[in-house]
């Protein structure tokens, strides 16, 4: 599952990102929206003008669980299974979720459940469901606040791996000290990291579009979704140094030029 | 200084040690001006006419604003409190070096609490041992001492009616003395909450403006006050 206490901080865009990216890499994904009442998934992933059904619908019997999932065509094996928009949080059971979980662990190799924010009914349903967690954090005090939240809750409900996504890294800011690095994280959260986002503009311009970065290879954000979902896979991927200026400005350029790093 | 005690209205400031009967005993007095060489004979007479100052009667050694010698520490521990058996409660001193000597030794130095009537000394032999970091949302509440081998994070809250160690870093709330108990102490390995309690005392303004931000700390209740010093071990 793809959790993290406070909302705003890219559960939906890891989610989206992750998907695609474990497609791409031959594997057969679904992603589940769980934010029931407010859901964003299919907007995000461009998928919205293609829903008919949603799990809720599947899991009440009005329909068979081919019948609400939608297929990505730009992909091979990339699967959404949307939310309910017009139902509350209140609609399903943890029983349910497990239930849900449950079909389409037959049918697909990650099932990638993006939660709700908070730490009420609606996380606790998909985190019933999950066997493991991604935590997506921002770097800064309340999110990460938030995210020691959830990993309490995660670690109580024996959820495990719990792994870190730092999610709108500024390079800047951390060089000026006006944002917590991602070693100050860690040092709170104390749980494996899995991937660092940088701040990119193209992430916003993306979810309007309805395009997941993953699906093109040039903007920084999509090269970390992908390094994330190579980890995922067990890969040793090294984690590049977002303090750093990230080949822009004079000074970098001469630095670069020289081959030197500070 | 907010000294409410009622001795202070006519303190001994020279000549006779005085002897004050309180609520956990006996508070002895000492002048605040006179040499220590007096003082000790002054003690011995005192000893042979006032037999109740052995025996089981707690008392508080107060110094006042005099700054006491560490022979004249020595002499009263040997000669007086471990020849005689005295229960000493605690060791009070307004003077900043004398204070500094006497808690170097380990000695209480607070105002002490009178014993609370048919209610048991709840720290005793009941301290709750947490090998972990407690994580933001996460409570413990205990009747007796806590000692966590950990962090208490921000968001995390430990509350107890004795003391609150923690060896790692404190960014939650520490509320320490839970049922009013004011002589109990919160440790941190490294302290950087916005807010610590002790008994029916809450810090203000606590922040990474202060010295002994981020560093170990003791934090104690004296004269109404919290008072946090770095922990040098």
């Amino acid at each position: 599952m793809i959790t993290s206490g406070k909302g705003g901080v890219g559960k939906t865009t890891t989610t989206s990102n992750i998907s695609v990216a474990l497609a791409r890499a031959g594997h057969k994904v679904v992603a589940v929206d769980a934010d029931i009442g407010l859901r964003n998934l299919d907007v995000v992933m461009g998928l919205e003008n293609r829903v008919v059904y949603n799990f809720i619908d599947v899991l009440e019997g009005t329909c068979r669980l081919n019948q609400a999932l939608v297929r990505d065509k730009r992909v091979d094996n990339l699967f959404l299974l949307p939310a309910a928009q017009t139902r509350t949080k209140d609609a399903v059971s943890a029983e349910q979720m497990e239930e849900l979980c449950a079909m389409l662990r037959k049918e697909f190799d990650f099932i990638i459940l993006d939660s709700p924010a908070g730490i009420e009914s609606g996380f606790r349903n998909a985190a019933v469901g999950a066997d493991e967690a991604l935590v997506i954090t921002t770097p800064e005090v309340p999110a990460v606040r938030d995210a020691d939240r959830i990993i309490g809750l995660l670690e109580s409900m024996g959820k495990s791996p719990i792994r870190l996504v730092i999610n709108r890294l500024r390079g800047r800011l951390v060089r000026e000290g006006e944002m917590l690095d991602v070693r100050d994280v860690l040092d709170i959260l104390a749980i494996d990291l899995v991937g660092i986002v940088p701040e990119d503009e193209s992430v916003v311009k993306s979810a309007n579009r309805g395009e997941p970065l993953t699906f093109g290879d040039s903007a920084p954000a999509a090269h970390a979704f992908q390094r994330i979902a190579s980890r995922i896979l067990g890969e040793t991927v090294p984690f590049p140094d977002f303090s750093e200026e990230q080949g822009k400005g004079f000074l970098a350029g001469i630095r670069k030029f020289f081959g030197r790093k500070e | 200084m907010s000294q409410p005690l009622e001795h202070r209205d006519t303190p001994a400031v020279s000549g006779d040690i005085l002897l004050k009967g309180a609520g956990y005993g006996i508070r002895m007095i000492f002048p605040e001006s006179g040499s220590e060489d007096k003082l000790l004979t002054d003690l011995e007479k005192l000893f042979e006419e006032a037999s109740l100052l052995s025996g089981n009667l707690g008392v508080v050694l107060d110094f006042q604003g005099r700054k006491v010698s560490r022979y004249f520490i020595q002499k009263l521990l040997s000669d007086f409190i471990w020849s005689r058996r005295m229960k000493i409660l605690s060791w009070i001193s307004l003077d900043g070096e004398t204070l500094d000597d006497l808690r170097s030794m380990g000695v209480a130095t607070g105002e002490p609490v009178p014993e609370r009537s048919g209610k048991k000394e709840k720290t005793a032999g009941n301290a709750l041992f947490l090998a972990r970091s407690l994580r933001s949302g996460q409570r413990v509440e205990h009747e007796g001492d806590v000692i966590v081998i950990g962090h208490v994070n921000d968001g995390a809250e430990v509350f107890a009616s004795g003391s609150i160690c923690v060896w790692g870093k404190l960014k939650g709330l520490a509320h320490a003395g839970l049922d009013g108990g004011e002589d109990h102490t919160v440790v941190a390995g490294l302290f950087e909450a916005k807010q610590v309690r002790i008994g029916g005392k809450v810090s203000s303004s606590l922040g990474s403006s202060m010295e002994w931000w981020g560093k170990p700390v003791i934090i104690t209740l004296e004269n109404n006050s919290l008072v946090v010093r770095e922990l040098k071990l």
